[in-house]
Parts: structure tokens; sequence; C-alpha cells
């Protein structure tokens, strides 16, 4: 499963140690999340969401995201006349 | 090494030691337990100062899996369901059945050891002691289950310390 905790995470301005009081885990959960090496259950994929002010979908994908710079690449691409 | 708060829900105090230094504990402790077991098993009582040197294996070995389970692991390994995450609970299964698997194999290579050894020409069981290369004696079987005990006891905390990638909590 792939994630965007960490660029979420960032543009709140939370540490990980933040958002761990906030979800109720342990800091190094939020690194194992951020990397990839644990897939949270719904109930904690949901308290992220609710945090970070994100969709559960925005936050974790089956497939990898786009790049942010492709994403925008594509939507400057889109708004030229 | 000092006394520091768990980063658990619990705020429990462990002594906080590096990833590192319980891997080295933990290899430490268990390896000198089991060494201390297998050469106590075959020296003879002749060799006073050498049965010294092999007693103080069994206090390291004793002493590392006490100072391991006083660590921050004990609440990860042995800590309540509440006390600790999702993902620290599903490492601290996997941990368990590491360990589970750890002490199967210790009964399957003791009992394939005896099966083997009573196969040979030994002595015959005689009262409290059977046949082996050397006398099993009441002795041997309780150093066996201190071995056991100890050796079951430092490893969920061990396997945590081995899975353990020592990153900070910021970031």
């Amino acid at each position: 499963m792939h994630n965007r905790i960490a660029l979420f995470r960032a543009e709140r301005g939370l540490s990980r140690k933040a958002l761990a009081e906030a979800v109720d885990v342990n800091p190094q959960t939020i690194g194992f999340l951020e990397r990839g090496d644990y897939s949270p259950s719904v109930e904690l994929a949901l308290r992220l969401a609710q945090v970070l002010g994100a969709r559960v979908e925005m936050l974790f994908a089956l497939d990898p995201f786009p790049s942010l710079a492709d994403q925008l690449g594509a939507t400057a691409e889109s708004e030229t006349p | 090494m000092m006394l520091r708060k768990t980063t658990t829900k619990t705020n429990r105090y462990a002594l906080a030691i590096s990833p590192r230094v319980a891997r080295v504990l933990s290899v430490l402790s268990i390896g000198s337990l089991w060494a201390w077991f297998f050469l106590k098993f075959y020296l003879t009582a002749e060799s006073t100062w050498l049965m010294r040197a092999v007693g103080e294996l069994a206090l390291l070995g004793v002493g590392g899996s006490m100072i391991l389970f006083a660590t921050q692991y004990l609440n990860q390994a042995y800590g309540e369901d509440h006390e600790i995450d999702e993902r620290e609970r599903s490492a601290r299964d996997r941990a368990y059945r590491v360990a589970l698997n750890y002490v199967l194999w210790v009964f399957v290579l003791t009992f394939v050891t005896l099966e083997v050894a009573g196969a040979r020409d030994v002595p015959k069981a005689t009262g409290s002691a059977i046949g082996f290369p050397a006398v099993i004696s009441k002795g041997v079987v309780e150093n066996f289950l201190v071995v056991l005990f100890f050796t079951t006891f430092a490893l969920p905390p061990a396997i945590l310390a081995w899975w353990d990638r020592g990153e900070s909590d910021e970031g």
C-alpha cells in the first residue's frame, strides 16, 4: 500500500511525535507508516485522514501515487490556453 | 544506559539502551546461557577453575536477560494490548511466534538427542539418571530448565530489538 502521510504531515507542519500523539500511536509507528513498512488498520487510516484533514483515498492507495511534479505539470498544461 | 520513560501509552520507566546494544546483549545472554549449559554438561568436576569460569557464563546470561527484560522493549513484549499501538501489537505477535518456534525446536532437538543417545549402547536408566554420554542428573535437567526459562523470557524483547530500526521520534 502506498501513502502520502509524510507529504500531508509536512504540509500541516506536524512532527512525527505530534501526529503520533494526535492519532494515539507510538511516534516510531508514524515512521513505519510513512516508509510503507506497515499498513494501518481502517480505524488508524481514518484517524490519520481526520487529523491531516484529507480523505482516506488522498492519503492511501493500492497503486503508487503520481509524482507531485507530474501532477503540477499536468495541471499547468491544462490551464494553458 | 539510563532510566527513561518509554514512548508507549503507559509512559513506564525502562532502561533506555540503543537497539545495537540490545542486540549485542541478546546474543551474549542467550549464547552464554547455552554455552554454560553445554560446557557444564561435559566438564568434569576436576577442572575447578574452568567450572568457575563456566559459572560466570551463567551469571552473564541471567544478568543479560534481566537487563534486556528491563529495557524499553519490555512494554512492547510483555505489555497489555491497550498499552501498545496496533503496529507494536503486530510486531509483538510475530516475536511471540518466533519465540514459540524456538521453544518447540528446543523440545524437538532435545527429544531427538535423547532418542539418538538412547539408541546407542550407553548405560541404561538407573534411578533418577538416564543413560547418555554423560549421566543426565537432576542437576542437568534443572540447568536445562534454567536455560530454557531465561532464553525464552529474553527472546521476545531480543527479537524486537533486532527488528528495531532505531529511528528518532522526531522528524
